[in-house]
């Protein structure tokens, strides 16, 4: 396998690898607070003191784009571990056992992607209040299902298998058969289900801080700082177009580490 | 095997029907005690602090909130069950049905009218691409929905308004229709909508077509590997008709399937762009009923998205039912 041949795959890895630069190191080149006000610079447009300007309370943007990102970014690493966890022990559990607590479960799964995402997790966080953990599993309880059906798939086409049944005749516990002999062969698809839900995950985030309900001031995430930018997009655009950016490019970058793996594991590839 | 068949084809719209309605039931159900557990009280929105707990009482009272939560949940859903009557907003002592149905319009106008643009941008530049895998086209596409597939709906919305509405100042930024709208003719009327409708419709649309590029690109690719079209290839059919009539055709019946599922996500769309176009429609509206606890108000707007959600799955999935036979096989099971 030579992932200079794969571009989707280098491509997204360069990407967020400059983003996770920017958001770890970033505090070592700015010397602002990110909550740290002064109205009489208000929006003030990018200059030598403040490279992107300053939001309408005078704060440096740079520095709220740097500690946003690590909002941003960690609420969708957070939400998309716990989801993938969820998923995967869903899928594992119903797709061996099947029966009737398959078809519940996976019934419930049907009632829970029927759900408009975005609308659902607004509704409990604008009634339960917001706060940056309960986003995160908020948004992660919303986004198992996918991966749990791509589980059960695979288990219930491996769980036949002639190493597995020799696992089961060797009188291995059915932890044992889940946990080392059928999980490691699902890995692949759960990978890229992992990759992809990140990318969602940042969309949903944003969209959510962008409409308030999401990361509250006086913290900042990409999206809390595109709300500010609403009134005048183009007129402030140190406020739109960087976080926007930055917005846009984590998703792509993830998109194309999905897409790349998929195309890395393809057999007909090889 | 003709009644056969219609059998088969009945009993698996009847299954559909009563998992439809089951999933109906229980979403809803989920939503009326996840909206009801939330910490808040609705009431604390109408008093001041001069006023006495008993008139907090009085409201409680007068909106049922004093009951115990499983009588309300039946209340509710009786009253919504038997009579379709969703009760009262608290806020605006309207119906809610009837500000469900003024919302509707708008709603349905954007979605539909963004489900259109993004199903013929989408299939076009997916059968496109497939035509030309590999080549220049194909990976200029590529990058193009690439990017339409990962931008933010709003932000693009944002540079939108920006450009066209507040830069060259062609197109309205906010609300479905001009101030004189009552002015004007009704053929302006209709144009005056269009005008304010075009950047929404856009911002919703370009990110779905990307999504529907993707699969449709995938699934067009598959169909001309197939051995159908190596047959037909074989026989000398005209390369042009292979393309247009064999493998669009074939690769255009999953696309059913997939309106039902891009519907959900395309409600949420329609709830954050409705948000930033002040648009009066159920997106816009939920997010206002939210934030003041409307609580009879929030289960009008979730029951109705939730049915536009499973009538529209249950429909795509009855169009398969009755156009692939295939999908007919061990009592109306889609395989």
């Amino acid at each position: 396998m030579k992932i200079s041949a794969n571009h989707p795959l280098a491509i997204g890895c360069i990407i967020i690898f400059f983003i996770a630069l920017f958001v770890i190191f970033g505090p070592l080149f700015t010397s602002y607070s990110q909550h740290s006000q002064n109205l009489a610079i208000s929006l003030s447009s990018p200059s030598i003191q403040h490279p992107l300007g300053t939001d309408y309370y005078g704060r440096d943007v740079l520095t709220r784009l740097i500690y946003g990102g690590r909002i941003s970014l960690g609420i969708a690493v957070f939400s998309a571990i716990i989801a993938v966890l969820i998923g995967t022990v869903l899928g594992l559990f119903t797709g061996y056992y099947g029966g009737f607590p398959d078809l519940i479960i996976m019934r419930f799964v049907d009632v829970m992607l029927a759900f408009p995402r975005l609308f659902i997790v607004l509704l409990i966080i604008g009634l339960g209040g917001s706060s940056i953990p309960a986003l995160i599993w908020v948004i992660a309880l919303f986004s198992w299902m996918e991966i749990a059906r791509i589980v059960r798939s695979e288990v219930m086409s491996l769980k036949n298998r002639t190493y597995v049944k020799s696992a089961r005749a060797q009188g291995f516990s059915v932890n044992r058969i889940l946990f080392r002999h059928i999980l490691p062969n699902t890995i692949n698809p759960v990978i890229v289900a992992t990759v992809l839900s990140i990318s969602t995950i940042i969309l949903v985030e944003s969209g959510l801080s962008f409409l308030g309900l999401g990361v509250q001031p006086p913290n900042a995430s990409w999206g809390s700082i595109l709300n500010d930018a609403k009134i005048d997009p183009l007129g402030t655009w140190w406020l739109s177009v960087p976080a926007g950016f930055l917005i846009l490019f984590s998703v792509i970058g993830f998109n194309l580490i999905a897409d790349g793996i998929t195309e890395e594991l393809d057999p007909r590839k090889n | 095997m003709i009644p056969f068949l219609k059998n088969s084809l009945i009993r698996g719209i009847i299954r559909r029907l009563l998992s439809t309605i089951l999933t109906l039931w229980v979403g809803i159900t989920i939503c009326f005690f996840i909206i009801r557990l939330a910490p808040g009280d609705p009431t604390t929105r109408f008093l001041t602090p001069t006023q006495s707990t008993q008139t907090r009482d009085i409201l409680r009272t007068r909106f049922g909130l004093d009951q115990p939560l499983p009588n309300q949940y039946f209340h509710w859903l009786a009253r919504v069950g038997l009579h379709l009557d969703f009760g009262y907003s608290f806020l605006s002592g309207k119906s809610c049905a009837s500000i469900m149905t003024s919302a509707l319009k708008p709603t349905a106008f954007l979605t539909g009218t963004a489900l259109i643009i993004a199903l013929l941008l989408g299939i076009s530049t997916g059968a496109l691409a497939a035509i030309n895998t590999g080549r220049l086209t194909d990976r200029i596409l590529r990058s193009i929905m690439m990017v339409f597939l990962s931008v933010p709906a709003f932000w693009l919305g944002l540079i939108f308004i920006g450009f066209f509405s507040i830069k060259l100042g062609w197109l309205p930024s906010a609300q479905i229709r001009s101030l004189y709208y009552d002015q004007l003719s009704p053929l302006k009327q209709w144009l005056d909508t269009g005008k304010h409708l075009i950047l929404p419709v856009l911002t919703l649309g370009l990110p779905l077509s990307a999504n529907i590029y993707k699969y449709f690109r995938a699934e067009m690719i598959n169909t001309l590997q197939s051995d159908f079209i190596l047959a037909a290839r074989a026989r000398g059919i005209n390369k042009s008709r292979i393309i247009w009539q064999y493998g669009l055709k074939n690769s255009l019946l999953p696309v059913i399937s997939l309106i039902g599922i891009v519907i959900p996500a395309l409600l949420s769309g329609a709830l954050i762009i409705e948000v930033l176009f002040a648009l009066p429609g159920i997106g816009r509206t939920m997010v206002t009923a939210v934030f003041s606890r409307d609580y009879p108000l929030i289960m009008a707007g979730v029951s109705l998205s939730f049915l536009v959600v499973v009538s529209c799955n249950l429909l795509a999935d009855i169009v398969c039912l009755v156009i692939d036979p295939r999908a007919q096989n061990n009592s109306g099971k889609i395989i």
